[in-house]
């Protein structure tokens, strides 16, 4: 639940990046979040909980995924497709 | 760290969401005061979600996990309407972006950034779920 709402987080830090004049925030806030949790893990429970290993691995995974599929003939096209949903 | 997720959501949508009227805010597609109600549907889902966390991690704290199971179906359903409504929103803002100004980059961006976090959130509150019934496997 906490690695979930972390992915979702993203969109609030990178309004207040943009209110305070520092745009990084937004990008910056995740590897922040996911520090502090294996932080809070290791002081709580001395190891990092396998949750949080997992969860860290998809989100590195989406991370490297995700600009990959934007940029593809695959990306292009889903989103023609759903511009033409949208309207 | 549920209360600091909680605190960043309510500034960074204060001025487009929760204090949108005394910011003046206009919606950045239409022009007006107003944004679609989805869009107030797909906050309201969000906030709740982020309470249900902070609820959520408070109980287990307190070692409340009786009370902390009970939740958890109804955080289950907020799950699922957050990404209904999610992909809903992220769809609908593509045409949104094209007459807020946004260029092709930037539309591309927020779509499939958006999608991804769809994505990571359903992969990791499916887990959650489905290692519900084994002790301490969640991580809340």
């Amino acid at each position: 639940m906490l690695l979930g709402s972390i992915a979702i987080v993203g969109q609030a830090t990178q309004r207040i990046g943009f209110m305070i004049g520092f745009a990084p925030l937004g990008p910056l806030s995740l590897p922040v979040l996911l520090f502090t949790l294996i932080a809070h893990d290791l002081w709580s429970r001395r190891r990092i909980h396998p949750a949080t290993l997992w969860g860290i691995a998809v989100l590195m995974v989406s991370l490297v995924l995700t600009p990959v599929v934007a940029r593809s003939p695959i990306g292009s096209a889903v989103m023609e497709r759903l511009y033409a949903t949208g309207r | 760290m549920s209360a600091l997720l909680i605190a960043l959501v309510f500034v960074g949508f204060a001025r487009t969401l929760f204090l949108r009227s005394s910011f003046g805010t206009l919606d950045p597609a239409l022009g007006t005061p107003q944004m679609p109600w989805h869009l107030y549907l797909h906050g309201g889902l969000l906030t709740t979600w982020f309470v249900l966390l902070l609820v959520q991690t408070t109980l287990v704290a307190s070692h409340r996990t009786d009370l902390h199971r009970g939740l958890g179906v109804l955080g289950g359903v907020v799950a699922v309407l957050v990404v209904v409504v999610g992909v809903w929103t992220v769809i609908a803002s593509i045409p949104r972006n094209v007459l807020a100004g946004i260029d092709e980059t930037g539309r591309r961006i927020n779509l499939f950034g958006n999608l991804a976090t769809l994505i990571v959130f359903i992969l990791c509150i499916g887990r959650a779920l489905v290692l519900r019934r084994q002790p301490d496997s969640t991580g809340v």
